[in-house]
């Protein structure tokens, strides 16, 4: 026997929904946000919509059930039931939307803001859009004092920054919890990875107060680094960054030559 | 004879616009004289009129006048196709139908230069500096300008009035090249106002302070000139498509005789088709753009996918995805024109899946938005399974196989009316599933191969070849399908005007998402300038020069929206009422 | 068709647009056209 049409499509929603609750906060153990969840679903029923209804035939036979029940007297118990557990669970909905809750309100934060065309770092102007990191060619030129760099980057690394950036590089450090938002997860492909060394640089050296401003709320405890190092140790724990994680920096080659800039 | 003879005019002139088109770069790299500087300004060279905010209007009017002039750019280009097409079918249905789409772009075309007249004086009343300064730069390519708005207009009333009059061998040779001066003559005009927004973007010709050259063609052909030109010409036709499809859609509705509505469903699928064909390679001309903003400037490509706007991405990728599911959603429904559909509709579920699927991962956002317990349980800001999604090369595969199985529905389109006669018939659809097949593996080991083990370079670089495969799919497939349906017999007559009203519903969602997009991607583009007239050169220092909050800016953009697609209505309207004949009994004496 | 012959045919088919989707792959990532786009 095949199920009306109403069902399946009433069960196509009610799987997906569950289907994505089981895969992810349980089988993956990484809970799928809400606010995500919501548009997912939204576009599944969307989704649903257009297969069973692009059909003449198929509509008439997805909505039959629903004009019965509105149409078909023999139904009145079961019209008059819908027409007041619908209003129902819509006020029920609005009230617990608009009841005040404890919960801080999300914050539409940018992790990576646009970096300025300048910065000022050691009392001195730089150009960011320049500026190179001055060990990266030994990367080519010279392995071994490359490799040398990248083992000094560590030590710095393992001195100052792994308290909150995991000694790992997850962001995982033994600080971690207790800062918001966290340290930055150097592993995760969103971070370094999309990132020019110029960039690190200048973020590394002017911490969080370095943050221009469509970064606010300015909330983030790093430190402001050129405070405490020198300029040669940063570049050198940013080879390290790269190194230790496998991720190159983000290159354009010779972009600005040609750029006209 | 005859035919060789119009050949050759039309020839000629082709090479007659390309000659003046390639002549005006060395023409306008002429003599350098005494340029100054881009003046600096303070808070009180920005006049206040009326007491209205002058960026505000200058937003609107701006937003309004593109919008109308892309339709207007855009109807010609397809008028241009469909009257060529009619030529040589000799089907004078296109005729009809080219007519018409050019009738409804007439009132549109007067719009658009009022509200062109308005965006000039709103300039000069609320930026007198800024478009003096632009002024003296693009002095030359601003009066041709003006001048060339003559020809445009002068050309598109003799080829609307003279539809009728040149009818007939040589005659409609002569029409369909004025077709063609007035898509040179438009595009030109869209290429010199594009060269005056790119230069204030990623100016050229001029130095550090803004001392000009006097080489004005270095500072049109600018390094975001030629992206932008791109991707506007594709848009513009796919939006263009679109309103005319809302067109058809209106009067199909309105319809009252099955023979009308057998004619504007037709329109409609015509439009949608012409719409499909331009939104196909939309999505690379858009991430070529971005790349280039990003190779001009990592700020600026910064402040557009990773900083404030980041969000407004979302709602795009939500408005792109919208436009590929009502553009399916038609198909589907328009496969019912024909009997033979049934046999195809079980591929439509599946179909559906990987359209939807795609597009979750298509509008998946890089940065989540997280509830403190759900930041406790993830441990952080960062989601293992999603974040990988919320980057490009997931947002690239997932593209190019909404684009390959949106072109999937119009292969199934295409044959549900077709019998194959062939005898290799079902040989030649095993092969059609494995070219399928194969490109599709290809896209996803590209995006996961490239996207997550190798560098940042051949990231970028990954995209290239994926929408080769697509492209190559595309194309292999229609070629395979032209050999398997040769000869193939129809298995009854379209029934044009047999669709339900639902499907008129998403050529209206199809406009409306188009107008959406287009208004809230031009602010970013040029919001990407943040306090900046020209970047980096000219500063902004109106009170107005702060970036507003998103939902100001979709307010405004909305706003303008509404008003819009007021004005379209007001121009479908316009051109329904011309038509009327009113006969009042008695009125006039006999 | 038996099937298995279907099968091997498909198979065959399947193998042959891959090998050559890789190739334009491996053409498109050497080739120094790419810098002309995104490395200018
Ligand atoms: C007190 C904890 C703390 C210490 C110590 C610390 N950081 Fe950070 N770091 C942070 C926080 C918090 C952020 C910003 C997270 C955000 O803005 O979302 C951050 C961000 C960064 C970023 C920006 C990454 C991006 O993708 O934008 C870099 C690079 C970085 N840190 C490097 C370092 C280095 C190198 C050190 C050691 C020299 C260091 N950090 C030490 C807390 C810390």
């Amino acid at each position: 026997m095949r199920l009306p049409r109403l069902l399946q499509a009433a069960l196509v929603l009610v799987g997906v929904y569950l289907g994505f609750i089981v895969v992810f906060d349980y089988m993956l153990e990484a809970v799928i946000p809400g606010s995500l969840l919501t548009m997912y679903m939204f576009f599944v029923t969307v989704g649903v919509f257009m297969v069973f209804t692009y059909d003449e035939e198929r509509t008439r036979e997805l909505v039959a059930p629903i004009k019965a029940m509105v149409e078909n007297p023999i139904y009145r118990g079961a019209r008059n039931t819908v027409f007041i557990v619908i209003p129902l669970l819509v006020g029920y909905g609005v009230y617990s939307r608009t009841l005040p809750s404890f919960e801080a309100p999300v914050e539409l934060r940018t992790i990576h803001p646009a970096p300025p065309s300048t910065a000022k770092i050691y009392g001195e102007r730089v150009n960011l859009l320049t500026l190179e990191n001055p060990f990266r060619h030994y990367q080519t030129d010279d392995p071994e004092i490359f490799a040398e760099y990248v083992q000094e980057g560590a030590a710095v690394y393992i001195e100052n920054c792994q308290y909150c950036h995991g000694d790992k590089l997850d962001g995982k450090g033994p600080y971690a919890e207790g800062l918001n938002p966290t340290p930055l997860n150097f592993q995760d492909i969103g971070t370094i990875a999309q990132l020019q060394e110029s960039y690190l640089y200048w973020r590394i050296a002017t911490g969080g107060p370095g943050l221009p401003k469509e970064a606010a709320p300015w909330i983030s405890s790093m430190p402001v680094w050129q405070e405490f190092l020198t300029e040669e140790e940063i570049w050198k724990v940013i080879l390290f960054l790269y190194d230790y994680t496998g991720h190159a920096p983000r290159s354009w080659g010779e972009a600005h030559d040609a750029g006209g800039h | 004879m005859r035919k060789t003879l119009s050949f050759g005019f039309l020839a000629s002139l082709v090479a007659l616009v390309v000659c003046v088109l390639a002549g005006t770069g060395p023409a306008l790299a002429q003599e350098a004289a005494g340029f100054g500087p881009a003046p600096v300004l303070t808070a009180a060279d920005y006049p206040t009129v009326a007491g209205v905010n002058g960026r505000l209007v200058i937003w609107i009017v701006a937003q309004l006048h593109l919008w109308f002039a892309a339709f207007v750019l855009a109807v010609p280009i397809f008028v241009f196709i469909i009257e060529a097409i009619g030529m040589r079918t000799r089907d004078k249905r296109y005729d009809d139908m080219a007519y018409e789409f050019i009738k409804v772009s007439i009132t549109a075309y007067s719009i658009t230069a009022i509200l062109g007249g308005l965006l000039l004086f709103s300039l000069i009343l609320f930026y007198p500096h800024l478009f003096g300064y632009l002024s003296t730069i693009f002095s030359k390519s601003m009066f041709y300008y003006a001048l060339l708005f003559f020809g445009e207009s002068a050309v598109l009333y003799l080829y609307y009035y003279g539809w009728h009059w040149l009818q007939g061998d040589l005659r409609k040779w002569i029409h369909l090249s004025l077709g063609l001066l007035l898509n040179a003559i438009g595009t030109t005009l869209m290429l010199l106002a594009n060269a005056w927004l790119t230069f204030m973007m990623s100016p050229a010709g001029v130095d550090p302070a803004g001392v000009f050259n006097g080489n004005e063609w270095e500072a049109i052909h600018n390094f975001l000139w030629n992206p932008i030109n791109i991707h506007r010409f594709v848009a513009n036709i796919a939006y263009g498509g679109s309103i005319v499809g809302a067109y058809a859609a209106f009067k199909f509705l309105t319809a009252r005789t099955s023979q009308e509505k057998a004619h504007y469903d037709w329109m409609g699928y015509n439009a949608n088709f012409i719409a499909i064909c331009a939104l196909l390679p939309l999505p690379f001309a858009g991430y070529y753009l971005a790349a280039e903003i990003y190779a001009y400037s990592q700020q600026m490509g910064i402040t557009l996918m990773g900083g404030i706007f980041a969000w407004l991405f979302i709602i795009q990728a939500v408005l792109i995805g919208a436009l590929f599911l009502s553009a399916n959603y038609y198909l589907w429904c328009g496969m019912g024109r024909s009997d033979g559909a049934r046999r195809y509709y079980w591929a439509i579920k599946y179909i559906a899946i990987v359209l939807i699927g795609a597009f979750l991962v298509w509008f998946t956002p890089h940065t989540l938005v997280l509830t403190n317990s759900e930041l406790k349980s993830l441990g952080g800001p960062h989601h293992s399974i999603l974040g990988p999604l919320g980057i490009m090369p997931a947002k690239n595969t997932a593209v190019n196989l909404m684009i390959i199985f949106t072109f999937l529905s119009f292969l199934i389109y295409r044959r549900s009316n077709k019998v194959a006669t062939v005898s290799w018939e079902g040989m030649g659809n095993t092969l059609q599933v494995a070219l399928f097949t194969a490109g599709i593996l290809n896209i996803l080991f590209l995006g996961i191969y490239h996207g997550y083990f190798t560098n940042t370079v051949y990231k970028v670089a990954a995209s290239i070849p994926q929408v080769l495969t697509t492209f190559v799919v595309i194309v292999v497939s229609l070629v395979l399908d032209s050999f398997i349906y040769r000869g193939a017999r129809d298995v009854g007559p379209l029934h044009w005007g047999r669709i339900p009203d639902r499907a008129q519903y998403a050529l209206f969602l199809l406009a409306v998402a188009f107008t959406w997009l287009m208004g809230l991607m031009g602010y970013i583009r040029s919001g990407i300038r943040q306090h900046w007239h020209v970047v980096d050169i000219m500063r902004d220092n109106s009170p107005n020069a702060f970036t507003p909050t998103l939902g100001y800016a979709a307010n405004v953009v909305s706003v303008a929206a509404v008003i819009f697609l007021t004005l379209v209505i007001f121009v479908f309207w316009i051109a329904k009422v011309s038509s009327v004949k009113t006969l009042p009994a008695g009125y006039w004496k006999e | 068709m038996g099937f298995a012959r279907k099968t091997l045919f498909f198979a065959a088919a399947v193998a042959a647009c891959g090998a050559g989707f890789l190739v334009l792959d491996v053409v498109m990532m050497n080739m120094q056209g790419l810098d002309l786009i995104f490395e200018k």
